[in-house]
């Protein structure tokens, strides 16, 4: 769940729930109003093991529950993955993590999963893509955000270097994935709380890099975070510049769910901050 | 003529604490520092190196020397984007990534938090959250309700000893 969806994308889990009802996947709610922020980055950056106990926490209400834990955020996805091994790998640490969760007890029997690879490996792609009913040769530019794949030895979703999860599942809805250099390069949203300028030169490289060295018609992102980014600074940075800035930015839910021909309320594009009507303009009819 | 000549700042052994990089080496995330070979991958592979004025490597190697008070006060520490990919791209399993997170912990420790995490962490603190739930546009989107405040949360932090000092406290000195 995390905090970045239901405070600024909530589109993203709506995009998600549409898609995930169409094509079969079920989950549960019931632990909804349990969880908690998992720390990420700015806690474990400055008290580790108070942000260890918020890992230890959000597992074990799950393992409690008999499940797995699917996420959409990048950050809760490596948050919980790192806490989950460190728990899993260190005796000494769950037991000082559990005294401060108890009377919860995490045992270190669950699995964290990123939605997008519960797609690519659990749903696949030919599953996927009997629910298909639009799709569209649009040009696309995938941006997979840092944490959903490294440290690579930890998380386990994909080829660090040259990672394909994404651009297989755009590929799905017709779209051909573009290739450029800044691609595996982090958006700079982790470094916004501590250097905005810093920050906001990080995304800007990879902006223009899209601009000017590719033809996409868009950038997919599948990270709460990286969407923020991708979206909030386009002006700002146009201005700075001195040039225009400007290129829709969806969640990759949001396409399949177009090329899926599902409910358009459901998919919230009336939350995107960057004009996205060029890309719908293509799925109506 | 006169040639420039580029000098550094001599290291004394006032500026040593030797207790210092084994403080680091002790700790679940810290224990790759004495393989470093200062090879400087993790800095060639750095997205913000064109944007640090001591790179990686460097960080690392001062941490080696035992230069606590140049490492806990360089903002390097603060502004790695923890993208991980120094991690990866490590010969020799050091991790600086995961050194960058020691060494934020132990500025925290001696009161050295930028406002911007201190920030986040007092929201947590406070509802359980790092950010504020919309539900007014959940509801617009048909999604379930999510409680804005979990007070378990605060207790959990409590009792795993959340350095209150440095990160909730306006004047952190």
């Amino acid at each position: 769940m995390g905090c970045t969806i239901p405070s600024r994308t909530n589109h993203y889990e709506s995009s998600f729930r549409a898609v995930a009802r169409a094509v079969g996947l079920e989950f549960s709610d019931s632990l909804l109003d349990k969880w908690s922020c998992c720390g990420t980055t700015f806690m474990k950056d400055t008290d580790f093991h108070p942000w260890l106990a918020l890992s230890a926490y959000n597992l074990a209400l799950s393992e409690g529950e008999g499940r797995d834990i699917i996420t959409l955020c990048n950050g809760c996805f490596n948050s919980l993955k790192e806490g989950n091994h460190i728990l899993q790998t260190n005796p000494e640490l769950l037991e000082r993590a559990n005294a401060s969760i108890s009377p919860l007890k995490y045992h270190g029997g669950v699995r964290v999963e990123h939605a997008m690879s519960v797609l690519y490996k659990e749903i696949g792609l030919p599953r996927l893509k009997l629910y298909i009913k639009k799709p569209r040769p649009l040009k696309v530019a995938v941006h997979y955000g840092c944490h959903f794949l490294r440290p690579a030895k930890i998380m386990q979703t994909d080829n660090p270097d040259d990672p394909t999860t994404l651009e297989e599942l755009a590929g799905v809805t017709g779209a051909t994935s573009v290739r450029w250099k800044t691609q595996q390069d982090c958006c700079g949203a982790p470094v916004l709380a501590t250097n905005e300028d810093l920050a906001i030169h990080m995304i800007s490289k990879k902006l223009v890099d899209i601009m000017d060295n590719t033809d996409a018609q868009c950038v997919l992102t599948s990270c709460p975070f990286c969407q923020i980014q991708f979206e909030l600074h386009q002006t700002r940075i146009g201005k700075m510049l001195n040039r225009k800035i400007e290129i829709p930015v969806l969640f990759q839910t949001q396409l399949l769910g177009l090329a899926m021909d599902l409910e358009m309320e459901e998919l919230g594009f009336d939350f995107n901050l960057t004009p996205v009507d060029s890309i719908l303009e293509h799925f109506k009819e | 003529m006169k040639i420039d000549v580029e000098y550094h700042e001599l290291i004394t052994n006032k500026d040593i604490d030797r207790r210092f990089p084994a403080a680091v080496a002790a700790t679940a995330e810290g224990r790759g520092l004495y393989q470093c070979v200062a090879c400087g991958k993790c800095s060639a592979g750095c997205p913000i190196s064109d944007a640090l004025e001591v790179l990686p490597h460097q960080i690392i190697r001062k941490a080696i020397l035992g230069l606590k008070t140049q490492v806990l006060s360089c903002p390097t520490i603060w502004v790695c984007a923890t993208c991980f990919r120094c991690n990866d791209r490590c010969p020799e399993q050091v991790n600086p990534a995961s050194i960058m997170f020691v060494l934020k912990n132990m500025a925290t420790d001696e009161g050295i938090v930028p406002e911007g995490i201190q920030t986040l962490v007092r929201s947590l603190y406070a509802n359980g959250w790092a950010s504020t739930i919309i539900n007014y546009e959940r509801e617009e989107l048909n999604l379930p309700e999510v409680p804005e405040a979990n007070d378990t949360i605060r207790t959990i932090l409590d009792r795993a000893g959340l350095k209150k000092k440095s990160l909730l406290e306006e004047d952190k000195g």
